[in-house]
């Protein structure tokens, strides 16, 4: 009888493979790589249908539209909030629960697998609308590159943090987590973005594209008080940690519900 | 920290008043047990509670009242408590992207092994369960009684010496079923606990005769079999004696005061008692003195199967009184098996 009780990096690290495996064997997968190549193509499109468009004007439109304004959304949802309301859904978890593993393994791996597939493919996807929109003026790649790893990374910081909002939701009721982490990332992260003044602050999708340096856009944009960018950064972060350590308290204490026995 | 497991402590199942509800449906009421080293049948109708006393004993559920320990730890929330037990659930749900190799593996791995470890000890798993050849496969396109078997290896995967086996031969094969209980028989060679709840009893017989019985969340009896049988005084037995002279058998006993009745069947007699060892006594008394042939005796009443009806009609009746339905209680063992 030789079983051990697994240190909490080994657990992680046991989680993450097991929740990466999932993500590439599943659909939903498939259906974020089938977004991401649509706004590839829409900015390709977007950049070769005329003469006149600039590349770098071209790269900032799919940035914002594409990457800030519907996948950073869409790719969270996809991969985290499912994380362990599916298990729960599924009636797996008891085979995961029964394990000798601390829960916060469970919420940090399942995070790390989420997190990592939508950062993967948000970061790859403004790389790739760089490159195909750049194609015709080479000389023009390289030189822009720093702006659009700005843009693509500040766009992967809010998607961990997302990933994290819609892991909270998984954890904390299961059997709604995708529609909830709809309305949360809708309500709060989406049209709080937009409100005037300190209200904007209510969202991190602010502090997102102002670390970008894309159009902050909205209502009233200039009623929007400034603040320093690592502030921005700091609160973004913040948040992420946040949600995680919630879903983390809320799963330890979790029991297996009624209707998942 | 140290990753090699303590087991130091006996494995054992311990409840003191545990009760469990979910709502205003209470699905444990008041149980009070204490399992050693052995195998244990788990037995009572759908919606007794047999998988809420698994699910609280594997560290899903939290008591709602009393507590349970496993190995004298408190499981909820407990790796230490949690390596030492394997879980089978009764829910048909598993991996259906994953080989059955990678599921078990997967698991081992979270149970705290290495890669590497955990593959071969998968794989040894798999082919305890005569999976071999299917565990390259994934899952979804296992039929229902390897999708068990699948988990029944996960279960096991870890070398665990409290083993809770939820329907472990739901969608089995008489060929799986033979796999999985020789298994079972195995482990509690070894030492382990093994409980398990099921609904098929002539194989629960024949691996153990040790039972707990549960209707309506409560205990209403728990030890062997035959000491369960004992206990209760009103329990009707019937004894079937096949023989020449019938009628003239039946007339002999009668006489007896432990018989409570005769009836002539086609072939034979058939004697009521409640009190069966004398009565027992009796019959072979008479054959012998009255130089009947005798062909064949038998007990319908003796199953095992026999005394569960017995029961959980006896515990709804108590149930629904009021009453203590507890009180053929055998003695708690805690013995080897």
């Amino acid at each position: 009888m030789t079983a051990r009780l697994a240190p909490a990096t080994h657990a992680v690290r046991a989680v993450l493979q097991f929740g990466a495996r999932r993500i590439l064997l599943g659909r939903r997968l498939r259906v974020a790589l089938v977004a991401v190549l649509l706004v590839v193509a829409a900015a390709a499109i977007a950049r070769y249908a005329a003469d006149d468009v600039d590349p770098t004007e071209a790269v900032r439109r799919a940035l914002q539209w594409g990457f800030a304004g519907m996948l950073v959304y869409l790719l969270p949802v996809l991969f985290a909030s499912g994380a362990i309301a599916e298990e729960i859904e599924q009636r797996t978890w008891p085979l995961l629960a029964v394990r000798p593993v601390p829960r916060s393994a469970f919420v940090l791996g399942k995070y790390l697998a989420g997190c990592g597939a939508t950062v993967v493919l948000l970061v790859a996807g403004a790389l790739a609308v760089h490159l195909v929109v750049h194609l015709a003026e080479p000389s023009r790649l390289l030189a822009e590159v720093p702006g659009t790893v700005r843009a693509a990374g500040a766009v992967a910081l809010l998607g961990a943090l997302y990933a994290a909002i819609a892991l909270f939701w998984s954890v904390t009721v299961p059997e709604a987590a995708t529609v909830l982490t709809v309305l949360h990332l809708a309500l709060v992260e989406w049209a709080a973005g937009a409100l005037p003044g300190w209200l904007r602050f209510v969202s991190m999708s602010h502090f997102g594209r102002l670390l970008g340096d894309l159009p902050i856009g909205g209502l009233l944009p200039d009623t929007v008080p400034t603040v320093p960018m690592w502030i921005g950064a700091l609160a973004i972060i913040t948040e992420t940690v946040l949600f995680l350590a919630l879903a983390a308290v809320v799963l330890s204490r979790a029991e297996m519900r009624r209707t998942e026995a | 920290m140290s990753t090699e497991p303590d087991r130091s402590a006996e494995p054992t199942l311990r409840a003191a008043g545990l009760s469990k509800w979910y709502g205003r449906v209470t699905a444990l009421q008041d149980v009070s047990v204490h399992l050693g080293p052995g195998i244990w049948a788990l037995l009572g109708p759908n919606g007794s509670g047999k998988s809420t006393l698994l699910h609280l004993a594997a560290g899903l559920l939290r008591p709602s009242l009393g507590q349970i320990r496993v190995c004298g730890l408190v499981p909820f929330g407990e790796p230490r408590a949690l390596r030492r037990v394997g879980l089978c659930p009764e829910a048909d749900a598993l991996w259906n992207e994953l080989t059955g190799l990678q599921t078990v593996a997967t698991l081992a791995a979270l149970g705290g092994m290495r890669p590497a470890e955990a593959r071969d000890r998968a794989v040894a798993a798999l082919e305890a369960f005569g999976l071999r050849d299917a565990m390259e496969r994934p899952v979804g396109s296992y039929s229902r009684g390897m999708r068990q078997r699948v988990k029944l290896a996960q279960a096991v995967v870890h070398d665990p010496d409290v083993l809770l086996l939820d329907e472990p031969l739901t969608g089995t094969d008489p060929a799986s079923r033979h796999a999985i209980l020789e298994e079972v028989r195995r482990r509690a060679a070894r030492g382990a606990l093994v409980l398990f709840s099921t609904h098929v009893l002539p194989e629960v017989e024949a691996l153990t005769d040790r039972v707990l019985l549960l209707v309506r969340g409560r205990i209403v009896a728990q030890g062997r079999v035959h000491e369960i049988r004992d206990m209760l005084a009103e329990h009707p037995q019937r004894i079937h004696v096949v023989c020449d002279r019938p009628r003239a058998l039946g007339a002999r006993l009668l006489e007896e005061p432990s018989v409570a009745g005769v009836r002539l069947l086609d072939e034979g007699l058939e004697v009521e008692t409640r009190e069966p060892e004398p009565t027992y006594r009796a019959v072979a008394r008479a054959l012998v003195e009255g130089g009947f042939e005798l062909r064949s005796l038998t007990s319908p009443d003796a199953t095992l199967e026999a005394l569960f009806h017995h029961l959980v009609e006896r515990g709804a009746r108590m149930a629904g009184t009021g009453a203590d339905p507890g009180v053929g209680r055998a003695r708690a063992g805690t013995g080897g098996p």
